[in-house]
């Protein structure tokens, strides 16, 4: 009989290792995609390739470890592994996300026996292509994003596979750290191997083995449960990418999302076909999405693996957005897709039927700016990919998070100090946007600016991000957070402007591999998040308090929230209840 | 209906879908017959997705075109 406190140990134990794993990758790796950035996640995988554990940090990457991890061992074959190989896997037509973004697989024997696997998927910050920092926004097929690896062994019994090594890191712009990289990769499973085997001579393979499926069911009864707790129907919602880096126009998300007793399905079919454009997604990117979304919904606290999944369906027909084919071009799927999926799911569709637990849009991009050039100071080729943070939607009951990666990660942003020590930029400023955050009863979270100057002969820069014409949207009467500017002034001129005014690209936010020069600024404005609930609701004193803080100007207090913010802080209560009506019955509400 | 072993050659590195989620296939799939069509899935629980809630969904689009009814909400 297996009780639940043992199951809780069980798994906290496990995912115990994987944040272990995580924490060896993060102090070892060479990039700052990984130290700084955490984007990457460490996950064990039982003997089928089922998810058992993953770390809690990145849920972009849940798809990929149900999918990616089986896909290898369905190719090559159990049975043609040993103790100490690694295999590693990149293809986003082969159960992968995107193709920075490499699975490193090893197999877990003890007592002479397979048990599981242990993966790490790790967004690899170079890997060739044709834009430094390998995210093409021009790229419109799979062969230009960069090397592409089907499942195939880095070392074998412990030993590197020098001809496949030299394969990848000739293909690489950064080898160096490429192999620092995969290294520290490498690191982190043989630390999750040692944590594996102690937990296996502690409890026993057999009391682990078989635990394993009691905590699938306990997590598919949790998710059942709370499935079953929300009315039956089909609901559905639609938002839309602007652009797709070569046409100006509108691609759409549809979904319909059926809940018929303890059963979820996701319906992806209305969607429009793929994009020319990097914007598409391989299916296991459009199941992340969805299976955050709902998450954030529903099972807070629910084991999350592969039993969590099995009540859920997803639909996603190829050759749309969301399942991209073959040779389609799919890098910006993960990262601009995947929130907008996240935010679709749980802003505007369950919001339909558990208002209280759901957010208005977060900016909604991962704000991709990639760079490389030789460092003036050093001689050293170097390329970065940076993500910007944003801010979240407004929720029910607090403000939305200023400043953050997308809900879809819990990555982070480069800080100032990288900018600076690591490559040739001066940072001017970095800083909140004050009046950016889409009123409501809860506010929406604050972007942020940065102005980076040149400090070299030549900055090649690329950026794929969204969010510049079509701003984040509130919920339930919430209004919308700014939008997303990405411009430049090049030296000499006076004022900012889009890329697409001053360099001609088709986009003014999907562009790859302008030529910037010294003295050139670039302004990263990123997007805030909607607002959540009428903001004639938001309590006075909040809104005194953003006064305060510099988040909101007394003007905005005034016209867009209906309170009226004396000189010394304090509010006025009659100025105030005039402003307010006066803005109810400018929507209509009077 | 049954588990269906693909016969893939080492260096032939094109894909397959389910033909009822989208998931890609990897070695195996679910074969299964609907109407003398034959169809492969990702999992034997999609042949009932596919019976129970995509046959009705494509036939309800198709009725929608032909300007039949519309409503599909349970």
């Amino acid at each position: 009989m297996l009780d639940n406190v043992w199951l809780k140990i069980l798994h906290a134990q496990l995912v115990n290792i994987c944040e272990e794993m995580g924490l060896a990758m993060m102090r070892t790796s060479y990039s700052p995609i990984f130290s700084e950035g955490l984007d990457f996640c460490c996950l064990i995988l039982d003997r089928d390739g089922e998810l058992v554990a993953m770390q809690n940090l990145n849920p972009a990457m849940m798809g990929q470890a149900l999918y990616s991890g089986r896909w290898v061992i369905d190719d090559l074959g159990a049975d043609s592994f040993e103790p100490g190989d690694v295999v590693v896997h990149n293809d986003p037509y082969r159960g992968g996300s995107h193709m920075p973004e490499h699975l490193l697989i090893t197999p877990f024997f003890h007592g002479g026996e397979l048990r599981g696997w242990l993966c790490n998927i790790a967004h690899v910050a170079e890997i060739g292509g044709m834009a430094p920092g390998s995210f093409s926004a021009n790229a419109t097929e799979v062969y230009q994003e960069g090397l592409r690896l089907p499942p195939v062994k880095l070392f074998r019994r412990g030993e590197p596979v020098q001809d496949v090594w030299r394969i990848l890191l000739a293909n690489h712009r950064t080898p160096d750290h490429s192999w620092g990289d995969f290294n520290a990769i490498v690191g982190s499973l043989r630390v999750g191997l040692r944590r594996l085997e102690a937990l296996y001579d502690e409890h026993g393979a057999e009391r682990i083995e078989s635990s394993v499926p009691a905590l699938y069911d306990y997590a598919e009864q949790w998710i059942r449960r709370d499935i079953a707790g929300l009315p039956d129907g089909m609901y559905s919602g639609e938002d839309c990418q602007e652009d797709d880096g070569f046409e100006q126009r509108s691609y759409w998300l549809r979904v319909d999302l059926t809940i018929d007793g303890d059963h979820m399905i996701v319906d992806w079919t209305r969607t429009d076909p793929q994009a020319r454009g990097a914007i598409n997604a391989p299916y296991p990117v459009t199941a992340s999405a969805t299976y955050a979304g709902i998450f954030q919904v529903i099972g807070s606290g629910a084991p999350i693996n592969a039993g969590a999944i099995r009540p859920i369906d997803i639909v996603a027909p190829p050759g749309t957005l969301v399942n991209v084919r073959h040779p389609g071009a799919c890098v910006g799927g993960q990262t601009e897709l995947q929130p907008r999926i996240v935010d679709l799911i749980q802003g505007r569709v369950l919001s339909q039927v558990a208002p209280e637990r759901c957010a208005a849009a977060s900016g909604g991009t991962s704000g991709n700016f990639l760079f490389g050039g030789v460092h003036p100071r050093t001689g050293q080729y170097y390329t970065h990919y940076h993500f910007e943070g944003n801010g979240w939607g407004g929720r029910a009951r607090t403000d939305g998070n200023d400043c953050q990666i997308c809900p879809h990660g819990n990555c982070r942003n480069t800080p100032v100090e990288v900018f600076e020590t690591r490559y040739p930029w001066f940072t001017e400023c970095y800083r909140l946007n004050d009046d950016a955050g889409g009123p409501g009863r809860t506010r929406g979270g604050l972007g942020i600016t940065r102005l980076l100057h040149v400090e070299a002969d030549e900055i090649v820069v690329s950026a794929l991000c969204d969010r510049s014409k079509v701003s984040p949207w509130g919920v339930h009467g919430g209004h919308h957070g700014d939008r997303l500017a990405y411009l430049v002034r090049t030296a000499g001129s006076d004022g900012f402007r889009t890329f697409s005014e001053a360099f001609g690209t088709p986009s003014d936010t999907k562009f790859s591999n302008v030529r910037l020069r010294r003295g050139d600024v670039v302004m990263l404005r990123s997007p805030s998040g909607g607002g959540y609930g009428p903001p004639w609701e938001r309590p006075p004193e909040h809104v005194a308090a953003d006064v305060g803080e510099g988040y909101v100007t007394r003007e905005s207090a005034s016209t867009r929230y209906g309170v009226v913010v004396r000189k010394d802080g304090s509010v006025d209560p009659e100025g105030t209840l005039r402003a307010r009506t006066e803005l109810r019955s400018g929507d209509g509400l009077g | 209906m049954a588990w269906v072993d693909r016969e893939v050659a080492w260096h032939d590195l094109a894909v397959e879908y389910c033909d009822v989620t989208g998931q890609l296939l990897p070695r195996r799939y679910w074969s299964f017959d609907v109407d003398g069509r034959v169809l492969r899935a990702a999992h034997p629980r999609y042949e009932r997705l596919y019976l129970e809630y995509v046959l009705p969904r494509m036939a309800a689009a198709r009725a929608q075109e032909s300007g039949g009814s519309t409503r599909t909400t349970s």
